[in-house]
């Protein structure tokens, strides 16, 4: 039964999708399979299909708790500065962010302004956010066909419907998630990501990017239950340099599904965000 | 029927943990249930905590998200009204009656993980 409305409802989505697209260029034909034990659709692409949750790694990994640095995830809990690079919780090292003066002076404004953190406020994540959720918590469901791959995501209800035929962006378009482009490199799918509306945080600690955000995404999937993710985040209004992070994907186990996330339905938190520590007003009786 | 897992990876949440309890300030609560509420984005259970000069103060505490829950094994019927249960978990940081739960232990001595965001 839900089986049948999540493909009713993907395929609303994917005939909707089209409305985006400026125009539709041809697939480049299937190369020839280094990896055959690979899952594979039958025009022969990887089949990334499946529910996956991710290992830890990127921005936030098991960064958990970061208005001012404090890793409560990592063995000690680490102090950092908040600009990432303290590992994460035994993955891959977080990526270093190195920002322009005048972001840098953006940056420790937020650290004070937690509460303005727009997940917290259940908007959409953003990209690489979507998929860079504290490890092991929201799963990530991947539908996909020879013309789309779609990112249906736990957290915050998100979704990603992404073209797989290199077309171009739209103009006069900005979104939370950016607009996504993809195409296949051999095995690795590339998904050109732009369009972004600038609100978006890259996690928790007030990392934060502009309308010039750019990222370049890649999957592949190392094995049938392991998919490589790669970000490459640049944003030239706003850091030095471009921003590299990788984490893995392991598949769940067929009996787990995507449950439903309300975030709306019974926000209390950030009314006892201290002004110290992020929020507006303290509240000491 | 609550997992008793005790073995499991600190869950998270959408929001940030430091902004809004202290570890600190650990905390035990000894109380009544009033009220759980499984929902979105984090669970909350109301207790009734009696104080030592014998007047009892009314508790909010923050537990993960419903979907982790879930799949440790809570469901909406893990707690009801009445239920006397103990909190280990750290105060909120404005000095209100909020806590964010580490582990609830029910009232046949079962210990449960409800940890949220960098609960140690």
């Amino acid at each position: 039964m839900r089986r049948v409305y999540l493909a009713a409802v993907l395929g609303a989505l994917l005939g909707g999708a089209s409305l985006l697209q400026l125009s539709a260029q041809s697939a480049a034909a299937p190369p020839v399979a280094p990896n055959a034990s690979l899952p594979r659709l039958p025009g022969g692409r990887p089949d990334l299909q499946g529910l996956w949750l991710k290992s830890a790694g990127g921005f936030q990994g098991l960064f958990i708790g970061s208005l001012d640095g404090t890793n409560f995830a990592a063995p000690g809990g680490g102090r950092g500065d908040g600009r990432g690079g303290r590992g994460a919780g035994g993955g891959p090292p977080a990526p270093r962010y190195e920002y322009t003066p005048e972001a840098e002076a953006e940056r420790l404004d937020r650290l004070k302004r937690g509460y303005e953190d727009p997940e917290a406020r259940c908007h959409l994540p953003g990209v690489p956010r979507a998929l860079d959720q504290p490890a092991a918590l929201y799963p990530v469901q991947i539908i996909q066909d020879e013309k789309y791959v779609a990112l249906l995501h736990e957290a915050m209800h998100d979704v990603r419907i992404i073209p797989t035929d290199n077309s171009p962006h739209p103009k006069n378009y900005w979104a939370w998630d950016g607009d996504s482009r993809g195409r296949w490199e051999g095995d690795t799918l590339v998904v050109d990501v732009s369009n972004f509306n600038g609100r978006t945080w890259l996690d928790m600690a007030g990392n934060f990017v502009d309308e010039n955000e750019h990222v370049l995404e890649r999957f592949r999937l190392l094995d049938r239950d392991t998919i490589l993710y790669e970000a490459t985040v640049t944003d030239p209004t706003v850091f030095v340099k471009p921003i590299e992070m990788r984490f893995t994907l392991k598949r769940v186990p067929a009996e787990q599904q995507i449950l439903e996330y309300s975030c709306l339905e019974g926000e209390r938190s950030l009314q006892h965000f201290t002004e110290e520590d992020g929020g507006k007003k303290r509240r000491v009786k | 029927m609550v997992a008793l897992s005790s073995n499991v990876t600190p869950a998270a949440a959408h929001h940030s943990f430091a902004a809004e309890f202290d570890f600190q300030k650990p905390v035990t609560l000894k109380g009544i249930v009033v009220r759980w509420e499984m929902i979105n984005p984090h669970g909350w259970i109301t207790m009734d905590v009696p104080g030592e000069d014998g007047k009892t103060s009314q508790w909010m505490i923050e537990t993960s998200n419903p979907n982790g829950l879930m799949r440790l094994g809570w469901t909406k019927r893990s707690l009801k009204a009445g239920d006397e249960i103990t909190v280990d978990g750290y105060k909120a940081k404005d000095g209100s009656n909020t806590a964010n739960a580490a582990r609830v232990t029910l009232a046949d001595g079962r210990k449960v993980f409800a940890g949220s965001a960098g609960t140690p």
